[in-house]
């Protein structure tokens, strides 16, 4: 090959190679300027070859490499800059990028605060108001109008403090949507968030105090099909879309009929663990249609008006959710609990 | 109620194994639990259900998911019964038992039971005693009907009298124990003699023996609430007192009495003759007949429920019933005490038809809107503010001890009359002690660095009125940010915590302001922030001396708040143009003695300017040796804009003559 052809061929290569980098790509432009511009690149092989041409040519072919690397380096030089065309400032030389950042400390909202504010979310979504009623109530806020006289086996299913005789540390919600039904005229849309008290020694699983959520829905017409559907559409938003809800008979004497909610275990998917006490099942809430007795006494008719209303605990609710194993943990104040939420 | 499966299988054909049969009875409304080893079914029955209080019960429970028909157990129908002439019956309480069937077998063997016997008493937990008893015990097993069994030669004039017990009157029961009775016992006496607490316990002195010759068979129906109040009231609970306080059949006598003499026969293999029985029963108690409407039932439970269905499930239920069209009319049978209303049948249908098959459907209806309060806003806010700069929320038992109140230690208490005990013998009138009580919790488990705050219920009595508050209170502790390779240490204090208010109030534009207060004996250095009259913050810092009691010594700040006072306020963001002429600042920087408080000094550069003035921040304070020592310099950079025009320098050169000018005189300040 003539020298006249190397030239030419390597222009073209040159050529090809230069557009082929992609934008920023400057490890293979210094590579390229490597190639053909340094001391022993491709140029200067072409120009210790010159001292072989005929001495007629020389100049001319001399003149030819002359512009040759000239043109390679305006190339090379013209990228280079476009790929600066956004130059960052030049940053102080000494930042360690990996020194910590400022601490501002950062706190928390209580775990059984995060179940009711996620549960009132749920229900909000699908126009459920919130309604708060007295903590120490009256027998008959809290029993008797609520289905529970004096006397019936059912008093046995809540150990109740009494202030005295006739009122009581209420042992469920429940007294909020008396109160309720009593001020207000249906239809009704409610859920109930509160303390409730019960007489029991305090332990790993009981304490004096927890916490319920209860709602209630009064309209015309309202059946036990749409309060299965709105339980199973909070039983999968609170504890996730592959749940399960298993609805099974119950007794309460303030619902009728009355049904006890389990959801399939999440830890064991539903095949038998320590947690669900290898039933695959979770029992998490009560239900029931409203006793025609409960809306009698409110002064609904209840030939008129018809209901549903459920009831759950907000500690067994965040066991649950997060896997805590002592209902103490909930009320001692204990930073290193009270941080991990 | 504990139930052998395979004493269960004597009365009804079961086709499923036993996990199934568990978890059928599960749906079907009896909360089951298997024992696979021993082939036994715990059932958590709830209080509506006494029929289920049997064996027999549970079989007609099983029937309903077969639809195969229970055998009972073997009962002798053709025995010779005469009508007693030896014992007669009376009643000073008929409401209380409207039923008590008595018969009186003669000649009979006590004697030990057989091995099938005793075998099935163990399964359910009960030690046999002798035949007799024993059978009584199997009856109240298999029909939930409990009997009692007297020592009829022990009876001293045969005739059985029912009435209340008298004030203090006494009675040794079966258990040895001497009770003393009130009004609420009913009594099964001979004559005036007590014999039984009836549906409760029988006595000592008529208490079959092995040398029982004549017995006195008793199946009774007791009024529920009755033997409830006398159970509760002697705080004895027994097999038979529970059965009765739920309802027993007061329909089954016959069939409990001839299964009795069943039994007595077979075991002692002796045909039984001379049986005399008196069946006090002045008034039947009626079935219950209630009527419904198919359509009512199936818009109840959102599905349509077809005649088929309706028939095939009343007989299941061995109801018995007419109809026209869509109108039932039904008979309940009367071992079903809790089916007393239309709706009743409707959880019939509803649990046979399997509450998972009623279709699942979700409305959303929108006559009604969905509310918040205020109050449920500000709590939300509060909780949200709190939580991001730093403070943990939380959570205190509301029943406290008053000794160990040494907060607010003349609030009046709520008490409780039944207290666990005397660490929560009353409600907190404050949020304060559960807040110090963690900070103490914590520092002994090493942990110096807090802050908290909680929100609840606190509860207080005004003028002899119960009133439950909503406080919301905090409390911190320690250091904030600890030194770092390049932040300062900050500590959780005194300023920190009037910033961390101020900037509440701020954020939500609530205008307010702080002053002095002396409204808690328990702080040093109290403040208050106030809207108006009403203060919206307390806070100061805590008091040594009630530190000691907790054995805290640290610092601690602390704040509350009565969420009424926050949640009422009428707050109202409104646009405020915004300046388009530039400010001018400029450095202001006084010496003054010590003594002298900023607020004084701002006060007085806020008088002294126009309105001109837009804003004095100060920025740093001085005490040191190029001042006196009893004085101290306190810089601030005042911000001067008009919202009509350029200022030019001479403006605010004028209002700084003037303010260097006055405090020289007023607070002899010098400019520095």
């Amino acid at each position: 090959m003539t020298l006249k052809n190397e030239i030419d061929s390597l222009t073209t290569e040159f050529n090809n190679s230069i557009k082929s980098i992609s934008h920023n790509d400057i490890d293979s432009l210094n590579k390229i300027k490597h190639t053909y511009l340094s001391r022993k690149g491709k140029l200067s092989e072409l120009f210790i070859k010159l001292g072989d041409v005929d001495q007629f040519e020389r100049p001319k072919l001399g003149k030819k490499i002359n512009d040759l690397k000239k043109s390679f380096s305006e190339s090379i030089d013209e990228i280079e800059k476009s790929f600066n065309s956004n130059p960052k400032e030049s940053s102080d030389e000494n930042i360690d990028l990996t020194l910590p950042g400022d601490f501002i400390s950062y706190g928390s909202k209580h775990p059984i605060t995060k179940t009711i504010d996620e549960i009132k979310s749920i229900f909000s979504q699908i126009g459920f108001s919130v309604a708060y009623g007295p903590e120490i109530d009256d027998d008959y806020h809290n029993f008797e109008a609520l289905n529970i006289p004096k006397h019936h086996p059912a008093r046995d299913m809540q150990d109740t403090f009494y202030i005295n005789s006739n009122d009581v540390l209420r042992t469920h919600t429940s007294n909020t949507q008396i109160h309720l039904m009593e001020n207000s005229d249906p239809p009704i849309r409610v859920i109930c968030p509160g303390r409730v008290f019960r007489n029991e020694a305090i332990s790993i699983r009981s304490y004096c105090l927890f916490h319920q959520i209860e709602g209630l829905y009064i309209n015309k017409n309202v059946s036990f099909s749409e309060m299965k559907g709105t339980i199973e559409y909070f039983c999968k938003k609170f504890f996730g879309e592959n749940v399960v809800a298993r609805f099974r008979p119950s007794f309460f004497p303030f619902t009728e009929p009355s049904a006890e909610v389990d959801i399939s275990c999440m830890m064991c998917n539903g095949k038998g663990c320590s947690m669900c006490k290898k039933t695959g099942w979770l029992e998490i809430l009560g239900c029931g249609l409203v006793d025609p007795e409960v809306l009698k006494n409110v002064g609904y008719d209840p030939e008129i008006w018809s209901g549903y209303a459920w009831g759950m605990g907000i500690e067994r609710m965040a066991i649950l959710k997060y896997g805590i194993d002592d209902i103490r943990l909930f009320f001692n104040g204990n930073v290193k609990f009270l941080r991990q939420f | 109620m504990i139930i052998s499966i395979d004493w269960l299988e004597e009365y009804i054909e079961i086709p499923f194994s036993d996990d199934e049969l568990c978890e059928k009875l599960t749906i079907l409304g009896l909360e089951s639990s298997l024992d696979k080893k021993t082939r036994t079914l715990d059932i958590e029955l709830t209080p509506n259900r006494p029929d289920c209080m049997s064996y027999l019960g549970v079989a007609r429970e099983t029937s309903i998911l077969t639809n195969k028909k229970i055998k009972l157990p073997k009962i002798s129908n053709n025995l010779n019964k005469n009508k007693s002439k030896k014992l007669t019956i009376t009643s000073n309480s008929l409401d209380d038992c409207p039923r008590y069937s008595a018969v009186i077998v003669n000649d009979i063997n006590v004697s030990k039971s057989p091995i099938w016997l005793k075998d099935k008493l163990k399964k359910n937990g009960i030690q046999s005693i002798n035949s007799i008893v024993d059978i009584s015990n199997l009856i109240l097993l298999e029909f939930g009907h409990p009997i009692h069994i007297f020592d009829f030669d022990k009876l001293k004039t045969k005739n059985i009298n029912i009435r209340r017990a008298k004030s203090k009157e006494k009675f040794l029961t079966l258990d040895g124990k001497n009770r003393i009775l009130n009004n609420k016992n009913l009594l099964i006496c001979d004559s005036d003699i007590p014999i039984a607490i009836a549906g409760v316990m029988g006595g000592k002195d008529t208490e079959v023996t092995n040398s029982t010759k004549n017995i006195l068979i008793e199946c009774a129906y007791f009024e529920p609430i009755c033997i409830r109040r006398s159970s509760k009231g002697l705080g004895l609970s027994t097999d038979a007192s529970k059965r009765f306080e739920r309802g027993v059949d007061f329909d089954d006598h016959n069939t409990v009495i001839n299964r009795t003499l069943s039994l007595i026969s077979d075991i002692s293999e002796k045909n039984l003759s001379n049986i005399e029985e008196n069946d006090f029963y002045p008034k039947e108690i009626i079935k219950k007949e209630i009527s419904f409407k198919r359509q009512n039932v199936s818009k109840q439970i959102g599905v349509e429920l077809n005649d088929d269905f309706i028939k095939k499930t009343l007989n299941a239920l061995d109801i018995t019933f007419s109809y026209k069209k869509d109108d039932f009319k039904c008979i309940i049978p009367s071992f079903r005490p809790d089916i007393e209303r239309p709706i009743d049948l409707t959880e019939e249908f509803g649990r046979v038809y399997g509450f998972d098959k009623i279709p699942n459907k979700l409305s959303y209806t929108s006559d009604l809107n969905t509310i918040f309060s205020d109050k449920e806003e500000y709590v939300n806010r509060m909780k949200n503010y709190f939580s991001s700069i730093g403070f943990n929320e939380v959570m205190s038992n509301s029943l406290t001890n008053p000794d160990k109140e040494f907060f607010f230690p003349n609030k009046k208490f709520i008490k409780i009359a039944n207290p666990l005990s005397n660490e929560m013998s009353s409600m907190r009138t404050n949020l304060i002690t559960g807040l110090v009580n963690a900070v103490s919790y914590n520092i002994r488990h090493g942990e110096k660095n807090l802050s908290f705050y909680e929100y609840g219920t606190v509860f207080q009595i005004n003028d002899n009125n119960r009133i439950e508050k909503f406080n919301f209170s905090g409390i911190l502790t320690g250091k904030k940010i600890a030194k770092g390779w390049r932040q300062v240490e900050l500590k959780n204090d005194f300023y920190l915590l009037k910033g961390y208010l101020a900037n509440f109030l701020n954020t939500y534009n609530i205008d307010h302001s702080v002053t002095k207060s002396n409204k808690y004996e328990f702080l040093n250095d109290e403040i208050a922030f106030n809207k108006g009259e009403k203060n919206l913050f307390i806070l100061g810092k805590i008091n040594k001396n009630i530190l000691e009691k907790f054995k805290i010594n640290q610092e601690i700040y602390l704040f509350d708040s009565n969420l009424l006072n926050l949640s009422t306020l009428n707050y109202f963001t409104r646009y405020k143009n915004i300046p388009i002429y530039p400010s001018i600042t400029r450095d202001l920087s006084l010496t003054v003695l010590k003594s002298i408080e900023i607020d004084r000094i701002i006060t007085n550069i806020k008088e002294l300017s126009t309105d001109l003035l837009e804003n004095v921040r100060l920025y740093d304070i001085y005490e040191g040796d190029q001042i006196d020592s009893n004085c101290k310099s306190v810089t601030f950079e005042l911000t001067f804009r008009s919202m009509n025009t350029t200022l030019i320098d001479e403006d605010v050169d004028e209002i700084m003559n003037k303010i260097i000018l006055e405090t020289s005189s007023t607070l002899n300040a010098k400019l520095r």
